[in-house]
């Protein structure tokens, strides 16, 4: 059920023309995301500025098979747009339904992340474009056959001479990639229009959930700011299989074992199975677990401790993680 | 008046006679230099042919990839003084110590050795005339230099990332300073049959090499440095027969790793063979 990038519109996401000169050697103006209420402006590299016909080159390729060895892979394959960019499942799956290693998580306001993967090993939207193409559990694919099949493909060289001045190149596939990526916000959820002054926008229940959210479940500590995320890498209490050490395979520092970038929580009732390795499959399973304080595991952090839910309390914290869906951001999707 | 204008021009011409005497480092000319790396295996050329095999510490192994890089070339003139220069100049997007987004512009001249490829000529850049008698280099990328963006470096230069063997960890921000690796006699029947890998990076591997060498630039005469790198050195004290030290993508063998960047030093010498100026022929680490 791949999407195609010509029948595939996303129209969630409004470019607006900029005043700006861009920055770039391309004549096209650049282009501003306009964000959701509450969020920041969207960080663009002034190296990659965005232009409306790269973000539409990068579409094309983030749904292009092509990019795989077996060409049945694409980046949609795991970051589906029905499914909020990720793709329901444990962990993802590659070329030849080889199993990875980590749960996939949603693209939505990626633009905003200053480190990339579960262990921010990626240093840029850009460079982990990297991970995915090579992973021999993913696309699977030699970079110098990614760019011999973009050139071979008559409306890519174009597109590519046309926006980089130059063959396809890495260079010009990882910003059309990241630009792409840059223009997937999500931030029109129930929970935004409470925050914005509706006080009816969430249930009894849900309000509750809130406050819970906000106090004696001590979430807001690592899930705050308008990402609902601290975007630092906590290790939460879960137990840790040799082979993923996670933060402390980039920085080889003993303390960062078993530390995982803190997702957002935006859309989390949509992106189920959780945790790094989708090791649980509900939310309130999640919910269980922080409420029995983790499990006790070398490095856990100080901030997971036995919470003391109520049944009922838990009941309104879940009702309260719902309230972050933002269902307008399938509105603009066509299926295939 | 004449004779004043004269007394004066006198003495500032043999100020300029004076300082332009050095006899170090002329500033009155540049050539440009060029590293012949002479690639062997315990004396034995180097070849990534698979067919061809070599013995390290007993074991047969054969070699596939064969990279490093070198980077913060100094030359040391006569006058004990270092004298480096630099690359074109490269701006692209990193992070800095604390993974915030930077512009960052790489001034090095960074050199990319590719033996496996059959390249054993590298560009030094160009440099100032002069009597030189030491040469000091890193392997490897250091600071700031190894946090840029591979994906936003365009293709040909050094640091660009490479379609053919990986010169940059996807999941490990950094470069590979030393890439070697093959295949492993592990049967005895003399056939390579399993992978070997020293994947070497991260800053604390990062190693300076030091080669007392008379070196002689003369302007506009290309210069030489002719180097034997010997990579079953590099492997001295790391035994391939153990299922153990075969894989090293450094962090997840810090044993293998230490073993490897402690010879990094005494793999290099000056060449014998094409040995073109006189000198001594020891390397320092």
């Amino acid at each position: 059920m791949e999407m195609s990038a010509h029948n595939c519109r996303l129209v969630f996401v409004v470019l607006a023309v900029s005043g700006c000169a861009p920055p770039d050697s391309t004549s096209e103006e650049q282009l501003r995301p306009v964000v959701p209420g509450g969020f920041d402006s969207v960080p663009v590299p002034v190296h990659n500025p965005l232009t409306r016909n790269k973000v539409l080159l990068g579409q094309q390729l983030f749904f292009d098979p092509i990019l795989s060895l077996d060409s049945t892979v694409s980046c949609a394959t795991c970051h589906r747009p029905d499914a909020f960019f990720a793709d329901g499942k444990a962990v993802s799956r590659g070329v030849g339904g080889r199993p990875g290693t980590r749960n996939t998580p949603s693209l939505l306001n990626i633009a905003y992340h200053q480190l990339f993967f579960w262990d921010g090993g990626s240093i840029t939207l850009e460079h982990q474009v990297f991970g995915p193409l090579q992973n021999p559990a993913e696309m699977a694919l030699d970079l110098a056959s990614v760019l011999q099949r973009l050139e071979s493909i008559p409306t890519y060289r174009e597109a590519f001479e046309e926006l980089f001045d130059e063959a396809p190149s890495l260079r010009g596939l990882t910003q059309a990639l990241g630009a792409y990526q840059r223009t997937l916000l999500s931030g029109g959820a129930r929970y935004d229009r409470y925050k914005a002054g509706d006080q009816t926008a969430l249930s009894p229940a849900e309000t509750r959930g809130y406050k819970l959210f906000k106090g004696k479940a001590g979430c807001l500590h690592c899930h705050h700011g308008f990402l609902l995320t601290s975007l630092r890498f906590e290790n939460n209490g879960i137990a840790i299989s040799k082979e993923d050490s996670g933060r402390a395979r980039v920085t080889g520092l003993k303390e960062d074992y078993g530390k995982f970038k803190v997702p957002s929580l935006r859309n989390v009732a949509q992106t189920a199975p959780y945790m790094h390795n989708g090791g649980m499959a509900t939310l309130s399973e999640v919910i269980d677990h922080y409420d029995q304080g983790g499990r006790e595991v070398r490095g856990k952090s100080p901030l997971i401790q036995p919470l003391g839910l109520k049944e009922e309390e838990q009941a309104d914290l879940e009702a309260f993680l719902h309230a972050l869906t933002d269902t307008t951001v399938l509105a603009g999707i066509e299926g295939p | 008046m004449n004779y004043r204008n004269n007394i004066f021009i006198a003495v500032n011409l043999m100020v300029l006679f004076l300082v332009g005497c050095d006899a170090a480092t002329s500033d009155t000319g540049s050539t440009t230099l060029t590293l012949n790396l002479n690639a062997q295996v315990n004396g034995k050329p180097l070849s990534t042919d698979p067919g061809t095999t070599f013995d390290v510490n007993g074991t047969l192994i054969s070699f596939e990839s064969v990279r490093m890089y070198i980077s913060e070339i100094t030359l040391i003139n006569s006058n004990g003084d270092p004298v480096s220069i630099l690359g074109d100049g490269l701006t692209v997007p990193a992070k800095n110590e604390d993974d915030e987004d930077i512009s960052h512009t790489v001034q090095d001249h960074i050199v990319l050795v590719k033996q496996d490829a059959g390249i054993d000529s590298y560009d030094l850049g160009t440099w100032p005339a002069g009597k030189y008698e030491k040469i000091h280099f890193k392997i490897g990328i250091a600071g700031t230099n190894n946090r840029i963006d591979p994906s936003q470096v365009p293709a040909g230069h050094p640091l660009a990332k490479q379609t053919d063997y990986n010169n940059h960890w996807n999941w490990n921000a950094g470069y590979l300073y030393l890439r070697i690796d093959g295949k492993v006699d592990t049967d005895g029947d003399a056939v390579p049959d399993d992978e070997w890998a020293v994947h070497l990076g991260t800053e604390r591997f990062l190693r300076q090499v030091m080669v007392t060498h008379d070196l002689i630039l003369e302007a506009d005469q290309p210069g030489i440095l002719d180097l034997s790198i010997d990579y079953g050195e590099f492997l001295r004290n790391v035994d391939l027969s153990d299922p153990d030290q075969r894989i090293c993508h450094t962090m997840n063998n810090l044993p293998v790793a230490n073993a490897v960047a402690n010879q990094i030093s005494s793999a290099f010498s000056i060449s014998t063979d094409r040995k073109r100026t006189g000198g001594s022929t020891s390397a320092d680490g």
